[in-house]
């Protein structure tokens, strides 16, 4: 709810942009691969990552570091059991494709460096120390750290290193005693830029005069789990590192598959879609204006309803993915979902039937779910099919409509823009100067969507808000909160639109039109791939380095129908994201 | 109450009142500089015809100055009215243009252009396409010159939703503004009184390891990413000098604030939560960056007042109603704060008197206009106080207009009012007479008109 957002709006294009028109720019045709850009078709659990590219490109891989959401994750794996402070870190500032990983802005402020030292503290005070052995021995606690530091640091230690942590926990044991030395021990290995970021320096940089440099095993274990789980790798993927066993492709997609089958994938898959989407903006709807569509009751709204409702898309992707069809069409389009009795009453107009079959969801940290020190929020989601002509997937749910609404009347202005950037890759930039729209005398705008059409009618606009609208309307269907109305302001609802800027263009009737015609776009799953690029990568794409492995995955994506569990595979898979480019330090 | 206790109630103690750095200045003197600084910033400017006020009809076309000691409430502008209470602690600056936004030639929408010069006083710099400032911000040149190395060098408060981010310590530096009441409780006093727990207490020995770790990392890396590494590196460093200072600090923290606080609510908490730190002296530079009102605290509920009535400000007069409703809210806030630095005595006045506070914003008006850039400075006593100063809009620059018809001329280059700031805090620099002067030096248009920026605003100090 009041999560600073502070996105960094739309970011990147180092492409020599396609400008479609004067407030445009979309990804240049891709080029596909001539002869060996099979990679579809081997389909879940096949053990095939597909085939590799021809000629790789290394990653540039600037230095990366911890979200918020890696180092609540890592620390929890760092130490089982232990009960997580609340951890406060500033507000993360997200790049294009609203991902809060890219290491274009992720320098670090006065502020983060505080609460590092606030969360390794806060953090060592609730560690509990079962070790099997006596903290008080030497060999327990100095064993302990050699194993903790390696954990921690997620790669192996150097013997001066480890005399540096030995000597400094020695000297603050014979201090404070055994326990308080471990606990300041915690303090510095967690705010070391080992812990913390992510320096990758491949494999024996200094041989040959290679521009590209494979990454280290231990370098792959943190990669794969941070891409996949979105925490620190386990003890298999340590071991492997261990052994220097990651280095093979066939054994990452190994990996990789096997890390899809985890609970922690379905956890970092939802937090992916939660960023790409957008999806932690609450409505800020005029409770007053809905009270009666609501019941009347404001603290049911703010602490029942509205949590479920930021939640159901989750649990729809996390469903989909690695329950259901795997496919981005089916997030576009399915209109299978996971309600509870109180969206299903409000926002679907559909009972939930009693047989039918639930999943519990317990949502991650989030600021909403920490009102009155829930800290998290646990609910049963029931597989419903709501009415197929009126729902088509992820987007047609209550939390993405609420979200992108005004308090009173939908925006389909916000919900254009936020399908026409992150949906189809078009990078918006509105014209400097936007006059007000003069009245049109008796022009009274009639409905939501006249009011919109006013708005949109001078020739500075009428550019951007042709592709905007064109998304935007489709969905005047939907009211604030998300429900179906088939009338606005005692007017029928117009919901037509069109599809524009896409290899499927076309005109529709409504959302449910428009999300099947989305759904069948290359284009679309073009800019699927190009977006968790950036994510998997934690930066945005350049074309000359990564032209060469983008068009190979989104070959293989569309040659897979879309299949998400193949193309995270795929990427990890890729040439690029198991090397590096040679730099000079 | 008596006096102790009254101070213990602040989060004093008389133990703060004998720091040096409150000692330095028994009391505010005409002139002084002021110990520290907060900038209260606002989006979609106002309504310009009732924000200014001008009561003895004087001409537009002239500099004059307005004391507003003399005045009467029927005489000032809707949009400030709730200021006459504190008219004497108050200085109105009336003919200050974003001219510098104009002549930007990122292309990019006007909010962000503003967002970017207001307090940078310089061009915007397309970072892989986001706009961002590529020099400190004057709230940070200020902190360079005041901030005590052993306190928080500064804080960035956000209240509601603030749109982007206008402090930078440096380029790619971004300070977002923290919205979460019970994050800025946990920046300002999380390690107050802490230094008697052992875990706490060997913070210098890990900071000097931490800072070890970052040196020797950052000569493997390439020069970009060294230059992060490094950056973190000097960011422990200083966290090390200041850690011992907050742990010792004589400062009694207030209550933790609520979470989810409401927009009104967290203004308030957070003005005390400021009140108490820089009582303190825990910190002496400060933003608050407020994000949109909600529609019903200023009586239009269920509406979107950007989209519905700031870009229509010169066409309904109900929107321009809206925005002075708008600005009046926001000028309800600053008086509350003055109210509340006013409350604390400090040497022989107050800490308001300490204390300048700088109330600007991203645009002139919701038509997205640069011109008639409002602005109202209160406390500090750097110069007199009391006073409305108008400027004329005389300087030939090619200046965009809400119906299109560009306008040719602007208003004082806002970089006037920074590098005033600057002299304010005798920030060392460049200019004639050693101080500060923000980097954009000079402004062209396209038709060859060139605007000097590098001066101060002309009568402020007299």
């Amino acid at each position: 709810m009041m999560r600073n957002r502070n996105s960094l709006g739309s970011a990147l294009l180092a492409y020599s942009v396609l400008t479609l028109t004067a407030c445009q720019e979309q990804e240049p045709p891709t080029t596909l691969p001539s002869d060996d850009g099979d990679s579809g078709g081997s389909g879940s659990g096949s053990g095939s990552g597909g085939a590799e590219q021809s000629a790789g490109t290394p990653d540039p891989s600037p230095l990366s570091r911890l979200t918020t959401e890696q180092y609540k994750n890592t620390v929890l794996d760092l130490f089982p059991g232990v009960e997580m402070p609340s951890l406060l870190f500033p507000p993360q500032l997200e790049a294009e494709g609203g991902f809060e990983n890219n290491a274009t802005f992720n320098s670090a402020s006065g502020p983060l460096v505080d609460a590092y030292n606030r969360a390794a503290i806060a953090v060592s005070e609730e560690v509990t120390f079962d070790l099997g052995c006596n903290l008080g021995d030497d060999a327990c606690a100095h064993g302990y750290i050699a194993q903790l530091s390696e954990r921690t640091w997620r790669r192996p230690i150097e013997p001066s290193e480890l005399e540096t942590l030995i000597a400094d926990y020695d000297r603050w044991a014979a201090s404070h005693g055994a326990d308080t030395a471990m606990r300041l021990t915690i303090q510095s290995l967690l705010q070391s830029p080992d812990f913390i970021y992510f320096p990758r320096f491949g494999e024996a940089m200094s041989e040959g005069a290679s521009a590209s440099v494979p990454l280290s095993s231990w370098e792959m274990a943190s990669r794969l789990s941070y891409f996949l789980w979105n925490t620190m790798p386990d003890d298999e993927l340590f071991t492997l590192a261990r052994e220097d066993g990651l280095r093979e492709r066939d054994v990452v997609i190994a990996q990789a598959w096997r890390m899809l089958s985890e609970q922690r994938a379905r956890t970092a898959a939802i937090n992916l879609h939660r960023q790409l989407f957008d999806l932690d903006e609450q409505g800020a709807i005029d409770f007053e204006y809905y009270a009666p569509q609501i019941g009347g009751d404001s603290d049911f709204y703010y602490l029942e309803y509205l949590p479920e409702v930021r939640y159901e898309p989750d649990v729809f992707v996390m469903q989909h993915i690695f329950e259901g069809e795997g496919t981005l069409a089916a997030l576009l389009t399915s209109n299978r979902a996971w309600v509870t009795a109180n969206t299903a009453e409000l926002a679907y107009g559909v009972e939930v039937p009693a047989d039918a079959p639930s999943v519990r969801y317990v949502a991650p940290d989030e600021p909403l779910v920490d009102f009155e020190g829930l800290g998290v929020w646990q609910r049963d989601y029931y597989e419903v099919e709501l009415n197929p002509a009126q729902r088509a997937g992820l987007f047609t749910l209550a939390g993405f409509l609420s979200s992108k609404s005004n308090p009173r009347d939908p925006s389909p202005v916000k919900r254009g823009v936020m399908l026409l950037e992150r949906l189809q890759c078009v990078h918006l930039s509105p014209p400097g100067d936007v006059p007000p729209i003069e009245e049109i005398e008796d022009a009274m705008p009639r409905t939501n969507r006249d009011k919109y059409i006013m708005h949109s009618e001078a020739p500075a606009c009428v550019g951007c808000h042709q592709q905007i609208d064109g998304l935007g309307f489709t969905f005047e269907n939907y009211d604030s909160l998300g429900a179906w109305r088939d009338t606005d302001n005692g007017y029928p609802v117009d919901a037509s639109g069109a599809l524009v800027g896409t290899d499927n263009d076309g005109p529709v009737n409504n959302a449910v039109e428009m999300m099947d015609r989305l759904a069948q776009s290359r284009t679309i799953h073009d800019c699927y791939v190009r977006q968790l690029f950036r994510h998997s990568f934690g930066r945005n794409e350049d074309v000359v380095v990564d032209g060469p492995t983008l068009e190979f995955l989104q070959e293989g994506f569309w040659q897979s129908g879309g299949d998400i569990p193949e193309l995270l595979v795929n990427i990890a898979a890729s040439y690029e994201f198991r090397h590096r480019e040679v730099f000079q330090p | 109450m008596n006096r102790r206790t009254f101070l213990s109630a602040l989060g004093l103690t008389s133990g703060a009142l004998m720091l040096p750095s409150l000692g330095r200045r028994a009391s505010a003197a005409l002139g002084d500089v002021p110990k520290r600084v907060i900038f209260l910033m606002t989006q979609h400017g106002t309504w310009y015809p009732d924000w200014a006020f001008n009561p003895g009809g004087l001409p537009d076309d002239q500099n004059w100055t307005l004391d507003l000691s003399g005045t009467t409430p029927d005489e000032w502008s809707q949009a400030l009215l709730p200021l006459y209470p504190m008219r004497d602690k108050v200085t109105i600056v009336d003919g200050v243009s974003l001219a510098s936004g104009e002549a930007d030639p990122a292309g990019i929408l006007r909010h962000e252009i503003g967002q970017v010069h207001c307090l940078s006083g310089a061009m915007v710099e397309l970072v892989s396409g986001v706009p961002v400032s590529s020099v400190p911000t004057i709230d940070q040149i200020i902190a360079n010159q005041i901030a005590r190395p052993d306190r928080l060098r500064s804080i960035e408060i956000g209240i509601g939703e603030p749109p982007f981010i206008v402090n930078y310590r440096d380029r790619l530096q971004l300070l977002p503004a923290e919205n979460r009441a019970e994050a800025v409780w946990e920046q300002l006093f999380g390690l107050v009184g802490g230094g008697a727990s052992s875990l706490i207490g060997e913070q210098s020995a890990i900071m000097d390891r931490v800072h070890e770790r970052y040196t020797a990392l950052a000569p493997r890396l390439s020069s970009e990413d060294r230059a992060k590494v490094e950056l973190h590196r000097d960011l422990v460093a200083d966290l090390d000098a200041k850690i011992e200072g907050m742990l010792d600090a004589n400062c009694t923290a207030p209550a933790t604030p609520g979470m989810e606080l409401g927009y009104a609510e967290s203004f308030t908490a957070n003005v005390e939560m400021l009140r108490v730190a820089m009582s303190c002296d825990l910190v002496r530079v400060a933003t608050i960056h407020l994000g949109d009102i909600p529609s019903d605290l200023i009586g239009y509920p269920g509406a979107n007042l950007h989209d519905d009535y700031a870009h229509r400000v010169y066409l309904d007069p109900g929107a321009a109603q809206a925005m002075t409703d708008w600005t009046a809210y926001h000028s309800t806030q600053l008086a509350e704060l003055m109210s509340a630095f006013d409350a604390v005595p400090e040497g022989e006045g107050t800490m308001l008197d300490n204390t300048l506070i700088v109330w600007v914003g991203e645009l002139g008006d919701g038509a997205h206009g640069f011109d008639k850039w409002p602005c109202v400075l209160a406390g500090g006593e750097a110069w007199r106080n009391g006073r409305l100063l108008h400027y004329p809009r005389d300087l030939p620059f090619r200046t965009w207009s809400w119906d299109e018809n560009y306008l040719p001329t602007t208003g004082r280059p806002h970089q006037e009012l920074l590098n005033s700031i600057a002299r304010a805090f005798e920030v060392p620099g460049t200019d004639g007479a050693g101080y500060w002067r923000a980097p954009l030096l000079s402004i062209s248009d396209s038709e060859g008109n060139t605007i000097d920026c590098g001066g101060v605003l002309e009568g402020l100090f007299s």
